[in-house]
């Protein structure tokens, strides 16, 4: 098996690595660089909780080769913050009180961010459909939807 | 952990055609990797080889031929096709049918291309193309050829390609200018789950009357199937309450599902019948609205 060189870009950062061809980007994200945040649920594209965006848009890390990130724009959720403060999302998501055990959010916040880049000023339908692929077991969704809402209405750059 | 394999990053038609032909069987296209990686990490698939294709850039996008024909490359994601005027406004059915794919992730990465060759019969742009009357373009190992979409299927996860070949691209041919079309998929949930039942329809009009019906059906049968009674017996009819409820009838005899998990066999013939006038009710109230709109302009 053929190893693979990957030069890309993470959270703003560029990248170069070797991977075997069968590993996922969700492992490359978590196994090589640390980053945590990325959660694997399923390992089958339906949970979301291993969402990250590629190229400003959610996808499901765990069902993506590390090979399709080279020359692509990955972000994860440790790239939401800027200087040390949370983005509009992620406060958002601590004022309205939308989380609870904390599992699903990474890939809810990664969802939420998604949407808010190809619509900044979502309705509440389009927040739900926004992120329709992101299971959350504890809240019951609305304080999650608030929260989006929310972010979507302050005025800021992130 | 995925299993081994040898990763393929083909440039061209003829490449990739070389790389499957020299693995036999035991290589996999590999487009958005919705459905091959799944299967891989539940251990359902063991591939050799996988071929990613997403460097085929003659695979991709969406064009009007000077004949009015649209094409759309196999590598078109749903996400694409979602997001794109044209299909909105012209193709509402296929329009219908990509939106309900899965959830946001899966249309961003899942293409158009990858959910006609899983070849499920549930696959939701399956039954809007066949109602659309689209053919596959289909290129390798022979050179490129052509199929009606309906020749396409075998069975289940069973296409018409042979060794070496691989879906291009998928052709809309020209639809008359009064057309009312639709697709609706009826499920449990409105995001991450299969259609009980998908019906698609695409009636273009004479005045009041029907000159061409197609009706497809996913999850009704093996594969994606066409309603040809139902069709049949709508042509040359206007489409009344009497009529679309008669053809709802006849649908849902023709139609062959099966029990399984997520509905019984006879509900989904229930479903048919109700599913059918509904749609086209649906699809006639768009087509009047367009209309409206145009003549405002
Ligand atoms: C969470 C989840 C939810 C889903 N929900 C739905 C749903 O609601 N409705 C639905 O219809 N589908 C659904 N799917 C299935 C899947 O996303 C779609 O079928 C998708 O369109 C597949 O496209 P892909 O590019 O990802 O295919 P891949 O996984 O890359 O390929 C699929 C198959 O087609 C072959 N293939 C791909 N492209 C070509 C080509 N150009 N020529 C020859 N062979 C090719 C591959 O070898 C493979 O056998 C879902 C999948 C997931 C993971
Ligand atoms: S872990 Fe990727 S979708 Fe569940
Ligand atoms: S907060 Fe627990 S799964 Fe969403």
């Amino acid at each position: 098996m053929k190893e693979i060189e990957l030069r890309f870009r993470l959270n703003g950062e560029e990248q170069r690595l070797t991977v075997p061809s069968n590993v996922t980007l969700l492992h490359v994200i978590r196994e090589h660089f640390g980053l945590m945040g990325t959660k694997e649920g399923c390992g089958e594209g339906e949970c979301g909780a291993c969402t990250v965006l590629m190229d400003g848009r959610p996808v499901t890390s765990c069902i993506i080769l590390a090979e399709e990130a080279d020359r692509h724009d990955i972000m994860t959720v440790e790239g939401l913050m800027k200087d040390g403060k949370l983005n509009r999302l992620q406060q958002a998501f601590l004022d309205e009180g939308a989380v609870q055990c904390g599992y699903c959010i990474p890939g809810m916040l990664m969802s939420a961010q998604g949407l808010l880049n190809e619509n900044p000023h979502p309705t509440s339908q389009e927040i739900r459909k926004g992120i329709e692929g992101n299971i959350c077991r504890c809240t019951g969704y609305n304080r999650i939807v608030n929260a989006i809402h929310k972010a979507s209405q302050d005025e800021g750059d992130s | 952990m995925l299993p081994q394999f040898e990763l393929y990053l083909p440039k061209s038609v003829e490449e990739t055609s070389e790389i499957l032909l020299t693995y036999n069987s035991n290589a996999r296209i590999y487009a958005g990797g919705t459905d091959v990686l799944v299967q891989m990490a539940k251990g359902q698939s063991k591939p050799e080889a996988l071929v990613d294709i997403k460097g085929l850039a003659e695979l991709r996008g969406i064009s009007y031929s000077a004949a009015k024909e649209l094409s759309i490359g196999a590598l078109t994601t749903h996400h694409e096709l979602e997001n794109s005027d044209l299909i909105k406004k012209k193709y509402a059915a296929l329009h219908d049918g990509v939106s309900r794919v899965g959830s946001v992730q899966t249309r961003n990465r899942g293409t158009i291309g990858g959910n006609l060759c899983s070849a499920l019969p549930s696959a939701d742009s399956a039954a809007p193309l066949l109602a659309l009357g689209a053919k596959v373009i289909i290129n390798g190992s022979g050179g490129e050829r052509e199929l009606p979409l309906e020749k396409f299927y075998l069975g289940i996860k069973h296409t018409a390609l042979e060794p070496g070949e691989i879906l291009t691209k998928i052709v809309i041919p020209a639809l008359a200018r009064h057309n009312a079309q639709a697709y609706i998929k009826f499920s449990r949930r409105n995001a991450m789950d299969l259609a009980l039942m998908g019906v698609a329809i695409c009636y273009e009009l004479d005045g009041l009357h029907v000159s061409k019906a197609r009706i497809a059906l996913t999850t009704a049968a093996p594969t994606p199937v066409r309603a040809y009674g139902a069709e049949a017996f709508l042509t040359g009819k206007a489409l009344t309450e009497a009529n679309l409820k008669e053809a709802g009838v006849l649908a849902a005899e023709e139609a062959k599902p099966r029990d399984s998990w997520r509905s019984g066999a006879e509900y989904r013939r229930g479903l048919i019948k109700v599913l059918l006038p509904r749609i086209s009710r649906l699809a006639l109230e768009r087509m009047g609205k367009a209309r409206s709109e145009n003549e405002r302009d």
